[in-house]
């Protein structure tokens, strides 16, 4: 795997061998997001891609592939390695390191090249969490939190400001609930402050509000549980 | 033995008929199999399939859980006053006194509940508090209990097994706000009823086999 300064070095002599082969038109090989058509085109010069906007030159055609993600992100491709670029900040916001990008809902799930995962939120357009994680949920707007995984353990990180809230030994976390609910090693679930103290009262009032059920879901793992007054799972 | 789900589930529907009248206990309760080496058999069978070694020690572990059900469970201490409203119907609040008298009051339906000891009901004051320290006394303001300590007593694991095993569905059922209807139907049933209908009703109710079986004891002996 290149460094950045050797990405920067290729991409250098690229940009040179591009200003002088500038009497070369750039063809244009798709529009980069069809369905916004705001005027966003990838071009290609000489094998090499790059981004244009209302006839404008964003990126140069100097990177070997740009993959649109959608809501003005794009894949950004050298030499077999990938960075994400925002069209709308008109930044890289990540380095060469990313394996893959994938969407899910409101957000772009990272993972990097050392297989850890991230989450980019596309409405906010900030890397709620950075892709330092084994494993992150999906972001539902309904809930100020997404969980994530380290290791064996299961935390969660506040969408409001990334602060990482530790939870204690929890097994499994769950999605889009009101809250910090997680599974404890013994196999029962509770609701959790940010501190990660369980609130045992909170959770029964929430679950008799329920009908004496509480159903929690972990759309990753496509994990349904439905646990009882006392966090005893029952399905 | 160290078992998935799925094949307790099949180990439990093996080794227990289900809800059906023990003569010996006089009422229904979850009775055992009438073939016990065929049981035993089928249990070892399925398990082998799944590669696990199933043992008579593990059988009899299995079938004395099953018969205990009607007096297990397990103490929950939340260290927190609880009202009326912090308890759903079927919760059993069990409540210490200074002299070490233990006193069980199950929760029928708001503000009403039945001592498992003396099966009688009582309807609490609507500010009724379980809490530590505190005199309990029912509507009318007669004593009760002095409360040393309050706790409450939850199924055990074999009792959230059965229920799997038993009372498929019992998860997306919501808790009932009255369980006078099922205590009626256990009081009704007579030592040839099969339990099938109530084990059914409970499971509409909400209510798992431990509740189910308090509500036999209070209701049917």
């Amino acid at each position: 795997m290149k460094t950045q300064q050797e990405i920067d070095a290729i991409l250098a002599e690229r940009r040179q061998r591009d200003a002088k082969i500038f009497y070369i038109d750039p063809e244009r090989v798709t529009a980069a997001d069809a369905a916004a058509d705001d005027g966003i085109a990838i071009f290609r010069r000489k094998k090499l891609f790059g981004l244009f906007h209302a006839g404008t030159e964003v990126l140069p055609c100097i990177y070997d592939a740009i993959e649109p993600l959608g809501d003005a992100f794009y894949l950004i491709g050298v030499q077999g390695q990938q960075a994400l670029y925002d069209l709308t900040a008109g930044r890289f916001i990540t380095g060469y390191d990313v394996a893959a990008v994938s969407r899910s809902a409101g957000s772009l799930r990272l993972t990097g090249a050392d297989g850890k995962c991230g989450l980019l939120d596309t409405y906010s357009r900030a890397m709620i969490v950075p892709p330092v994680y084994d494993e992150v949920g999906d972001l539902n707007y309904s809930s100020p939190y997404v969980w994530v995984r380290r290791g064996d353990s299961f935390h969660y990180v506040r969408v409001a400001d990334g602060c990482l809230l530790s939870m204690p030994m929890l097994v499994m976390a769950f999605d889009g609930g009101d809250g910090l609910y997680g599974m404890r090693s013994d196999g029962t679930v509770a609701l959790f402050s940010e501190e990660g103290t369980s609130l045992l009262m909170e959770y029964r009032r929430r679950c008799i509000a329920a009908g004496g059920r509480i159903l929690l879901q972990n759309f990753v793992r496509r994990l349904e549980v439905v646990a009882d007054v006392y966090g005893n799972i029952i399905n | 033995m160290k078992v998935s789900k799925s094949l307790l589930n099949t180990l439990i529907k093996e080794c227990c008929r289900g809800l059906e009248y023990d003569s010996d206990r006089r009422r229904h309760t979850f009775v055992l199999a009438r073939d016990i080496q065929r049981a035993y058999d089928n249990c070892r069978s399925a398990a082998a399939a799944q590669g696990i070694e199933f043992e008579a020690f593990d059988f009899n572990r299995l079938t004395s859980a099953i018969k205990l059900i009607p007096d297990a469970g397990r103490e929950v201490s939340l260290n927190y006053p609880l009202t009326d409203a912090d308890l759903l119907p079927g919760e059993v609040v069990e409540i210490a006194t200074p002299d070490g008298d233990r006193r069980r009051y199950l929760k029928m339906q708001a503000l009403q509940y039945v001592s498992l000891s003396t099966r009688q009901a009582y309807t609490m004051p609507a500010d009724v508090v379980f809490d530590r320290g505190r005199e309990l006394t029912d509507a009318e303001g007669c004593h009760l209990a002095d409360m040393d300590t309050v706790t409450l007593w939850a199924p055990d694991a074999m009792s959230l097994h059965v229920d799997s095993a038993l009372m498929p569905g019992l998860a997306r059922r919501r808790v009932a706000d009255s369980l006078w209807p099922l205590a009626e139907m256990a009081a009704a049933l007579g030592p040839s009823d099969s339990g099938a209908d109530l084990l059914r009703a409970a499971c509409d109710c909400g209510i798992g086999s431990h509740t189910l079986s308090l509500i036999i004891e209070a209701f049917q002996a």
